[in-house]
């Protein structure tokens, strides 16, 4: 039990730290591409404590609540995620919960930003509803491919199952859903090719364009979280989860070095582009990989 | 979406934007219903302002009615006086006219490239074009002194001539660039979704671009071959030997692409120049500038600037002053016609590189 509580505050402490430290590392590589030095890896964190400091101006209750209601998502989601052999809320829902978890955050924002009444906010609302109409389609094939390959919802008993290099990824039925999943996780996350929904040259930061002060920085820890949430699901779903923290870490390191690179060489699509491309390849190969994972069952 | 009708106000403070520049747009769902261009936040009176000062002390002022691409104002500044006062320029002073106009060019596309990419959400081209630009900026202080504003162009010639070692410098630099251009047509031009983001957008015809004034980049993207460079060649233009690069389908893709051609010709050019260029004076002598009284009579010149037809209207009553300087910048038109006709019924996600794409300079417009 105090194990458990423990587990539950640190949980989301290192969440945060690795969001960050992969926030300041993206920073970096991506300067070096840009063939310029960049700002210090712990730019963010400084970024934050002076944003903190800062005068905040609120839109009004809803506007304060959104905000809050968008990290309780992200840290309720983390709790439910096995981190190298550290799962707070392993025993209730699984997938499932996380399934239905994850739209509180867009959820917050599109209350917030209701609040804010700026035209940019409701662009980047819509856009954001839009673009996950288009990602959560393949994304519940992958989910689907997964649950019945492994006949549990348990994410627990799936990282279980992949122990000793039985990687899912290994596994024919559940490449396709890898291969899905990995294209899609720049729409979860938000970068490149689809960071349509902040799209600072389009609609100056969509959402975000009200936000300074504290709230700026609730949004950012809130971004590093999104960050470690997506790409610690695919760590989780396909490579295998870990046992100890330090391999899981490594493994998220791979993931992200490999997302941030496909940010570097991409513009941005238009949203009915977008939706194009989320509705043809991945969700061609989520459905391909569900309907093996049906038949080799 | 929803059918409310939406303002929006992209620029002046608005992280599309680039220079003092602003659109209204009117929005029906992701579609834009009706736009607006403000021009007005750069207005600096430079017309008026030149009236009041004897003809040497404009070329502090003309410099600056374009940031990206002040040389061709230098120019053909110069050009109208000298057309005006009846002066040879040297054969030598062409040559090096030509260069300066031809790195101003390169530092103005590259500076563009850098704007396009930031409009699509592309920071690595430009990150990549910026630092490439500032080697042609650096070439330019050594030769001139000055980083943006060379002051260098005078009429009669050019101020002094090109520095020891300038020449060695200069192509190591352009050998350089010549290095990293297939690296951007890797990562930006070929890209399948820089193609898919600007084909098709912004389309103009030939007819709607002659009527409205289009020149430059915007009309040789509809197939007409139209650069004052072979037309009315000027400075060393007419030894040289270069294309004119077309293309047919007028739309933001081709005018990007135009740029990136245009970028190799004028590699080629420089290079040429450094062959060619016969030795000798760089300078005709004028009268003491400050008592320097040009002869009575009206002129317009016109000249190839890197974003289209750049033309002078001038006027001189026989004073130590100019009587009318009047520009007809290439942005003017696009910046306001154009822009407003391109800009109605395209997508949000497109406002910022129909924009860029249209190569317009927020302070040609205004002056």
């Amino acid at each position: 039990m105090v194990i458990k509580i423990v587990e539950m505050i640190v949980s989301p402490i290192l969440a945060f730290v690795i969001g960050v430290f992969f926030l300041g590392l993206s920073r970096k590589i991506m300067a070096r591409i840009h063939r310029r030095y960049g700002p210090p890896i712990t730019q963010p964190i400084i970024d934050m404590i002076k944003l903190f400091y800062q005068k905040s101006v609120s839109h009004g209750i809803l506007f304060d609540l959104g905000v809050v209601l968008s990290l309780t998502g992200s840290v309720v989601v983390i709790l439910f995620i096995p981190f190298g052999g550290m799962c707070p809320l392993s025993g209730s829902g699984g997938l499932l919960a996380i399934l239905y978890l994850m739209l509180l955050a867009p959820l917050g924002m599109a209350l917030s930003g209701g609040e804010g009444a700026n035209p940019n906010i409701s662009i980047g609302i819509s856009r954001k509803f839009i673009l996950s109409l288009g990602y959560e389609v393949p994304f519940l094939f992958v989910i689907l491919a997964i649950m019945t390959h492994y006949k549990t919802i348990s994410i627990v008993e799936i990282v279980r199952a992949q122990q000793g290099l039985h990687w899912s990824i290994f596994s024919l039925p559940l490449l396709l859903s890898a291969i899905a999943y990995f294209i899609i996780l720049p729409a979860i996350l938000g970068i490149r090719p689809f960071d349509i929904v902040s799209a600072p040259q389009e609609i100056a930061s969509g959402p975000m364009v009200e936000y300074g002060g504290k709230y700026l920085a609730f949004a950012s820890i809130d971004h590093a979280l999104h960050l470690f949430i997506g790409i610690a699901l695919f760590v989780d779903l396909f490579l295998g989860g870990a046992r100890e923290p330090i391999t899981f870490f490594i493994k998220m390191l791979v993931v992200f070095i490999i997302g941030l690179f496909i940010n570097a060489v991409f513009p941005r699509f238009r949203i009915e582009q977008a939706i194009k491309f989320l509705w043809k390849w991945p969700t061609f190969f989520a459905f391909l990989g569900l309907i093996v994972a049906l038949v080799v069952r | 979406m929803d059918e409310r009708e939406l303002e929006l106000f992209f620029g002046p403070q608005h992280m599309g934007m680039v220079g003092n520049f602003s659109i209204t747009l009117k929005v029906r769902g992701d579609r834009v219903v009706e736009a607006r261009a403000n021009p007005g936040y750069l207005h600096r009176g430079f017309a008026k302002m030149m009236e009041y000062r004897v003809w040497i002390q404009n070329f502090p002022l003309v410099c600056r009615i374009n940031v990206m691409d002040p040389d061709p104002y230098e120019l053909i500044y110069a050009m109208g006086v000298e057309e005006l006062a009846g002066i040879e320029v040297p054969e030598r002073a062409k040559y090096i006219r030509t260069i300066v106009m031809e790195l101003s060019r390169l530092a103005s596309h590259l500076a563009w490239i850098w704007a396009y990419g930031n409009a699509l959400g592309f920071d690595t081209i430009g990150q990549w074009s910026m630092g490439d630009r500032d080697y042609i900026i650096d070439l330019l202080e050594f030769l001139t002194g000055g980083r943006i504003y060379h002051i260098y162009i005078w009429p009669g010639g050019v101020r002094r001539d090109l520095p020891d070692g300038f020449e060695e410098k200069t192509l190591k630099i352009l050998d350089t660039l010549e290095g990293h251009l297939p690296e951007y047509d890797d990562v930006f031009f070929n890209n399948r979704l820089f193609v898919t983001r600007a084909r098709g957008v912004a389309k103009i015809t030939k007819e709607e671009a002659i009527e409205l004034g289009a020149t430059g980049q915007v009309l040789r993207a509809t197939g007409v071959k139209m650069d004052i460079r072979k037309l009315e060649p000027y400075a060393a233009y007419p030894y040289l030997d270069f294309e004119i690069p077309v293309r047919e389908d007028g739309d933001s893709y081709s005018r990007m692409m135009l740029i990136r051609e245009e970028m190799d010709q004028s590699i080629s050019i420089i290079r040429q120049c450094f062959k060619k260029m016969p030795k000798g004076p760089v300078y005709h002598r004028v009268p003491n500038p400050f008592k320097w009284k040009v002869p009575k009579g009206e002129t317009y010149v016109r000249m190839e600037s890197a974003r289209g037809e750049l033309g002078l209207y001038m006027v001189s009553t026989g004073e130590d002053k100019p009587y009318r300087v009047h520009f007809r910048p290439p942005s003017l038109p696009h910046g306001i016609l154009i822009l407003e006709k391109l800009l109605k019924g395209a997508s949000i996600a497109d406002v910022g590189h129909i924009m860029m794409s249209l190569y317009i300079a927020a302070p040609e417009v205004d002056r």
